[in-house]
């Protein structure tokens, strides 16, 4: 179970969303990076009971992923998924249509 | 700088636009009611900005041929709350240029709840793909969890934010153009339905159909009562994303905004900063300075915002009054104007400088456009 994110060839920083340019080093050349795990930051859960989560990707960037198969807290590390996954444990899902096609939660 | 704001105007604001209310419609009613406020007829108008969310297929120049203008200068802006100071920024560079001498900025869109879900549902492209399919549908759970973050950061609890919320809806009970004006109990703030843990319903800002407009013009210097403006800085993608939200553009503006104005934020007597969330409304007076660092946040909230030692967000804020989608910048600008003007009825405060923040464009997970106006009241 992984997620993917943007890294960029010539500095190494990861970025998600991708960008055009890499807004370190200027360069455009960049590589897909599998990530499987976030520290989640935050949890905010909505009312129809959707829990979501900003996740620190550990040299990377904090993204927002919605908490599957269980709860979480701050501090907890999650694996990452690109798809909805039937598989069981908890997971953040991470939207990436580049990486799926025809995935809706 | 020589450029000021003589007039304002508003089309009423509504959380339930009637069956087929035009967007054009809406804000040509502020061009016109702002007009009528400066004692300005549409003929003498040679400079028109527009920014909404909703206008389309037209487009700025299609708005200013259906409203009979003939110009020398005309822009359309796209970043939302922060577009009523990059449409101030542009136009004073354009009176100061001679480019046009009486300039209309306006902004406004029909945002009932079909609007409001197509906009919020493709926002952008990283909307799209990364934030919609959670599912995600508008920024509410984004500012829960920055307000989670602010909450640890500045030891901040809903009881503070709430004394926010509340003391603009007083403000708001003193305005007619607001659409929520019964007084909001602090017990009632807390015990709210809650949409995004920790926001509640009073957190989170009413989309409605409206619009706001404001007239520029270099000074004229004959006793007109007016909004000069000292000084508009503006602020783009500061942080790329990649901070916690929690200081926005503005504090990049703030050094240069108040060194240009000649005063200081210990001398500002209003202030209307973009207030989406009242997390937000805690960002910007700190990124202006008007709270400063050696303030404790929850004190200045309780003894300066909610006493009204400080004005702010007078009109209500968006808070009370309403977002009006991209209005949600121009709403602060207008008010702020209305205010030195001497304009703002029974809640009218004797302020002589007033600084408003814009805010907005969330890229993905915070707004990446800030703008910073200090106007004066002359005449």
């Amino acid at each position: 179970m992984s997620a993917a994110i943007q890294k960029c060839l010539s500095c190494g920083n990861l970025f998600f969303p991708a960008r055009l340019f890499c807004p370190e080093c200027g360069r455009e050349n960049f590589s897909t990076e599998l990530v499987e795990h976030a520290d989640v930051a935050e949890t905010t859960r909505l009312a129809d009971g959707t829990l979501l989560a900003t996740l620190r990707i550990p040299g990377g960037p904090s993204v927002v992923g919605r908490v599957t198969g269980g709860p979480a807290s701050s501090g907890d590390r999650l694996p990452l998924a690109n798809n909805l996954s039937t598989t069981r444990g908890v997971y953040a899902y991470l939207p990436d249509p580049s990486q799926t096609s025809g995935q809706q939660p | 700088m020589t450029v000021s704001i003589v007039g304002t105007g508003q089309s009423p604001y509504t959380r339930h636009p009637s069956a087929g209310t035009e967007t054009s419609s809406v804000i040509a009613r502020a061009v016109s009611n702002a007009l009528n406020d400066s004692g300005l007829r549409l003929s003498d108008v040679d400079g028109f900005a527009v920014s909404s969310f909703t206008l389309g297929p037209d487009h700025a120049i299609d708005l200013a041929w259906r409203m009979g203008l003939r110009l020398s200068w005309l822009m359309q802006d796209t970043n939302g709350g922060a577009s009523a100071g990059g449409m101030l920024q542009h136009a004073v560079r354009a009176i100061e240029a001679g480019d046009a001498n009486v300039i209309v900025l306006a902004a406004g869109d029909v945002m009932d709840q079909a609007a409001f879900s197509r906009l919020v549902a493709s926002y952008n492209k990283a909307t799209e793909d990364h934030l919609a399919p959670l599912p995600m549908n508008g920024p509410n759970a984004l500012f829960a969890m920055l307000t989670t973050r602010q909450m640890e950061k500045l030891g901040l609890s809903r009881e503070d934010y709430g004394r926010i919320a509340v003391a603009q809806r007083e403000w708001a009970a003193d305005n007619p153009g607001a659409v929520y004006r019964k007084p909001l109990s602090l017990d009632e703030y807390l015990d709210s339905p809650m949409v995004a843990t920790p926001l509640g319903r009073y957190d989170c800002v009413p989309p409605v159909t409206g619009a706001d407009a404001v007239v520029l013009i270099a000074d004229p210097g004959n006793g007109t009562p007016r909004a000069k403006v000292l000084s508009v800085r503006a602020s783009y993608n500061t942080d790329q994303q990649s901070g916690d939200g929690l200081v926005a553009g503005l504090r990049e503006c703030a050094p240069l905004g108040w060194e240009q104005s000649g005063i200081g934020p210990e001398d500002v007597g209003l202030a209307c900063v973009y207030d989406d969330y009242p997390a937000m409304v805690v960002a910007q007076l700190s990124d202006l300075g008007v709270l400063s660092d050696h303030d404790d946040p929850a004190t200045f909230i309780k003894a300066r915002l909610a006493t009204r030692l400080l004005p702010v967000n007078t009109s209500g804020g968006q808070l009370s009054a309403g977002q009006a989608g991209a209005a949600g910048g121009m709403h602060g600008l207008a008010e702020a104007a209305r205010q030195l003007m001497g304009r703002a009825g029974t809640r009218q405060v004797a302020a002589r400088h007033a600084v408003v923040s814009g805010y907005g464009m969330v890229l993905y997970r915070y707004g990446a456009c800030a703008t910073m106006s200090v106007l004066e009241a002359a005449r």
